[in-house]
């Protein structure tokens, strides 16, 4: 809330206040002290702040460490800084030689044009003796104040003229020739000739002797070559430069004389531009409270005020004592916090017209009163303190980068799952262990009673074969009933051999070794017959075991008939590759299919097959076979084209289902299918030794017991079944 | 000792360790088998060589006219790329064999299963009811007994592997029609029955390799015993 300090009682009043609450006076009335002209001093006053910059750039105001101006600056800059602590400690004490009295006010002299209410301003915000009131103060203030308790006061004549002005920064740096301005840019000024030598790097010495020596001009005349100075500067110097000079567009109320600003140590927060937060906290308590934010404190054209100031009278300035101290680039600083732009201006009169901002305050506003504030970090505030880049802010910012870096965030791959799910899981998991529990047991009990019986009927078998076999008791009869393809196959045979020439028959041998026992001990019988006919037989194969196998058949049938040549009426076309393509092709041209024995004879320029063409040249085509497949190979391919040829087959019983319908059909002329076929065959030889018989008793043993041990099998299945179904 | 001697215990202590899978699954059997597998194949091997590629291929390109010997390059080229087969990169190159294999195989088979199997069966059915040729009335309704059994057979064991689905709505609803259904249990017992006949076949087979081979060893062990 805005407040306005009564100049005769130095109360605080309401800024709706006509006339002080404390001592009844008007609050806008002149105040009138003595040797101190209300009006026109206070117009003094109000040229001094306007033109404080530009005086005090040229001319250098008259402060000393330890004036009681410096309380009153919020921010000193290093470059004043360090010239006020050459100055302190070098330079003689300083006398205003140069200006009159009038002209160049002193410290005491501008502190007596002051009107009251400042000073009752300065009075009640100047630290009480004996009282520490630096907590309203920043930090930095309250070092400084700490400093000019220490420092040795010089003596009051010293104190003259006003504080020193805001010097930019580059003018304290290091290397002076760097601030050597070009002599002719100033000469190109039409002012310039008033302006003091610009050589910046004896500025400093120059520049305080003509201050203490009072050389300063008047003050209009001294506006103008500060004013090129710092238009000059700001056009040539670079951004850091304006920024650095930013101090001079701030008004000189912060030079207040009853403020002492003592010698601030250089640092480097100091070089940075003023921030409201680094304001006195005197200035916002004066005014309205820090924290009440409105818009229209920073909407308010100092530029105007400033230029209507002549034409305004105290009592519209008196209101408004902070209004036109504010520097214009705090207040269009909109993008500041709150607490750092504070409302502590009413509202102006209504009869000041708005006016614009001086070229000369645009081109030194500094661009940070502009521009958005960057934030910086910590790395960038860094100032190198060895190697080339000693001295430098903010380089190198890429080492913070690595010698910051951390490990990458790990992000977990596990699962989320709810309370539930995990409930459901483990329900899951006792399912399936139990299931697991349960089944191994009965797995392991399974295979050991399938192993026991396993054994058990091998055994059983084993033994009961050996037994039948030597013991031989023949309680098994040959069957009496002959399968008619059986008989058919006996009168085939029967008719060929009983022929006046012997038949020649092509024997396909088409068994594996593992089923020779079966089919070697059927065909035996057959072949038998074929060999008393002195038959030519011509074995092929499709089948690479079968010309191995050829030999030991023809061998073991020739046993029973030592008359029958088996070299001369036995012939081995081989092993004939392709399956059913080559059985195509022998039916075609059996000379090209198979042109050679195994022996590697010419098979078809023998006399056994001398003059044969075709598969239908031949008596009759033997089959021996256990793979249906090639049977019916044999059927397709080579039945057709053997016309009228028979078609024998001696076929193992695993077999004889799928070849019984060529049979019915006719295509195959007859048929003998395992033990059975075997046994009929030789029923109907009458064959009393043939190797049939020999094994028959086995045979139906074992059939026998099959049987049995199936139906006990089935039955103790049976049973357990129905005992187990109760359950 | 006698070569035969010699082959013969071979042969039975062979027979021993097959026959020791009584007890089950192992090493001794498995051996055997390997060992039987690895002769098979050495066999066969060396039989191809010598009755096919050497007396067909080799020798007829050596010592045939010129006009023989090119058309021997056909399958001399075709044989060898067959042989890219093995590479599984280079196995492109055998394609063109494998095509010729497998056109030929098949073109091959299925003109005789037409000629051979189809046209015969048929031809073979419709026979049982021809009763011209029967002597007696026993006999022709004996034969066409068959021949009604025979037919029913063959329909229903077709009408089994009919997998189609009756469509109510424009929608299959998965079942068969009520006269498939019927036809297909029918079928179901005739292939019952032709399943049990092939494994009472199988049986019966194995059951007379096993008692030649029993009879084999009695005869290796009675001189011995004698």
């Amino acid at each position: 809330m805005s407040e306005i300090i009564c100049p005769y009682c130095g109360y605080s009043n309401d800024i709706d206040a006509l006339t002080c609450l404390s001592c009844k006076k008007s609050l806008y009335d002149d105040v009138e002290e003595p040797g101190n002209p209300p009006q026109q001093e206070g117009m003094d006053w109000l040229n001094t702040f306007r033109g404080f910059d530009t005086k005090t750039n040229a001319s250098t105001l008259d402060l000393k460490p330890g004036d009681g101006s410096t309380d009153a600056e919020p921010e000193i800059p290093d470059w004043l800084a360090r010239i006020r602590a050459l100055k302190g400690e070098e330079a003689p004490p300083l006398e205003d030689e140069s200006l009159p009295p009038g002209e160049m006010p002193s410290l005491n002299n501008q502190d007596a044009d002051l009107p009251d209410w400042i000073k009752e301003i300065k009075a009640s915000d100047s630290p009480q003796p004996g009282k520490e009131n630096n907590e309203d103060f920043p930090d930095w203030l309250r070092n400084l104040s700490a400093e000019e308790n220490l420092a040795p006061k010089p003596e009051a004549s010293e104190v003259s003229g006003a504080a020193l002005p805001d010097i930019p920064d580059d003018l304290q740096m290091d290397e002076p020739a760097e601030f050597n301005f070009d002599a002719q840019s100033v000469e190109g000024n039409p002012i310039a000739p008033v302006s003091p030598p610009l050589d910046i790097g004896g500025l400093p010495d120059e520049f305080f002797q003509e201050l203490t020596a009072g050389q300063t001009h008047a003050a209009e005349e001294i506006d103008q070559p500060d004013l090129d100075w710092l238009l000059e500067r700001a056009q040539t110097n670079l951004p850091q430069e304006e920024a650095a000079a930013q101090p001079l567009d701030e008004p000189n109320w912060q030079d207040q004389p009853s403020l002492k600003q003592p010698e601030p140590e250089p640092s480097a927060n100091e070089s940075e531009p003023v921030e409201s937060a680094e304001l006195p906290a005197w200035m916002f308590e004066s005014g309205e409270p820090a924290g009440n934010d409105t818009v229209e404190s920073t909407e308010i054209d100092f530029a105007s005020l400033e230029g209507n100031l002549t034409g305004i009278g105290s009592e519209d300035l008196i209101t408004t004592p902070q209004e036109e101290e504010l520097p214009d680039w705090l207040l269009e600083d909109k993008a500041a916090p709150p607490a750092q732009a504070p409302e502590y201006l009413p509202e102006a009169p209504s009869d000041v017209e708005t006016g614009e901002m001086p070229g000369w305050l645009h081109a030194v506003r500094p661009i940070e009163a502009t521009a958005p504030k960057l934030v910086k970090s910590e790395e960038e505030s860094r100032i190198e303190a060895s190697g080339p880049l000693a001295g430098y802010q903010g380089v190198l910012p890429g080492q913070g980068v690595v010698t910051h870096y951390s490990k990458p965030p790990v992000y977990s791959a596990r699962m989320q799952v709810t309370d539930k799910q995990r409930i459901y899981a483990t329900l899951f998991e006792t399912l399936i262990a139990d299931e697991a529990r349960v089944g191994a047991p009965a797995a392991a009990k399974t295979k050991s009673s399938q192993l026991v019986i396993r054994l058990a009927v091998g055994l059983v078998m084993v033994v009961a074969l050996l037994a039948i076999l030597i013991l031989q008791p023949g309680f098994a009869a040959f069957p009496t009933l002959v399968p008619p393809e059986s008989v058919a196959f006996y009168d085939s045979v029967q008719t060929l051999t009983s022929a006046a020439t012997p038949p020649r028959v092509l024997v396909a041998l088409d068994y594996d070794p593992a089923l020779s026992g079966e089919l070697r001990t059927i065909s035996t019988s057959v072949l038998e017959d074929w060999m008393a006919g002195n038959s030519g037989l011509a074995f092929i194969s499709i089948n690479p075991a079968g010309p191995a196998l050829v030999s030991e058949l023809v061998n073991t049938a020739a046993i029973q008939t030592p008359a029958y040549l088996t070299a001369e009426r036995v012939i081995n076309l081989g092993y004939l590759p392709g399956g059913a393509s080559a059985l195509a092709a022998l039916a075609n041209s059996p000379t090209r299919a198979a042109p050679t024995t195994l022996d590697g004879l010419p098979a078809w320029e023998s006399l056994l097959l001398q003059g044969m063409n075709t598969v239908a040249d031949f008596d009759a085509i033997l089959l021996l076979t256990d793979n249906a497949e090639n049977s019916r190979a044999w059927v397709e391919q080579v039945k057709p084209a053997a016309g009228d040829t028979p078609l024998l087959v001696v076929s193992s019983a695993q077999v004889a289902p799928a070849l019984q319908p060529y049979v019915q059909s006719g295509q195959i002329s007859g048929m003998v299918s395992g033990f059975t076929g075997g046994a009929a065959y030789e029923q109907l030889t009458q064959s009393a030794s043939g190797p049939v018989r020999q094994y028959w008793d086995a045979y139906q043993g074992g059939m026998l017991l099959i049987a049995a041990l199936m139906l006990i099998g089935a039955a103790v299945f049976g049973i357990k079944n129905i005992v187990r179904r109760p359950k | 000792m006698a070569p035969d001697l010699l082959w013969t215990l071979i042969a039975f202590f062979l027979t021993i360790l097959v026959l020791s899978y009584v007890l089950g699954d192992n090493a001794l059997f498995r051996m055997v088998m390997m060992i039987f597998v690895g002769i098979s194949a050495g066999y066969g091997a060396v039989l191809l060589f010598y009755q096919v590629i050497m007396p067909r291929l080799i020798t007829p390109l050596m010592t045939a006219p010129p006009a023989d010997r090119m058309v021997l390059i056909i399958p001399a080229v075709l044989s060898i790329l067959l042989l890219f087969k093995l590479s599984p990169r280079l196995s492109i190159l055998g394609n063109p064999s494998m095509a010729l294999l497998t056109g030929v195989g098949a073109a091959v088979a299925i003109g005789g299963a037409v000629s051979g199997t189809l046209f015969g069966q048929i031809s073979g059915t419709i026979s049982l009811f021809d009763l011209s040729g029967l002597s007696s009335a026993g006999s022709a309704i004996s034969q066409l007994f068959g021949g009604i059994v025979l037919l029913t057979g063959t329909i229903c064991s077709l009408a089994y592997f009919h997998f189609g689905a009756r469509k109510k709505g424009g929608e299959n609803t998965g079942a068969q029609p009520a006269i498939i259904q019927l036809l297909a249990g029918i079928g179901k017992v005739f292939i019952a029955i032709t399943l049990g006949a092939l494994f009472a076949g199988v049986l019966a087979a194995s059951l007379a390799a096993l008692i030649e081979r029993l009879d084999f060893l009695i005869n290796v062990i009675k001189p011995m015993i004698s």
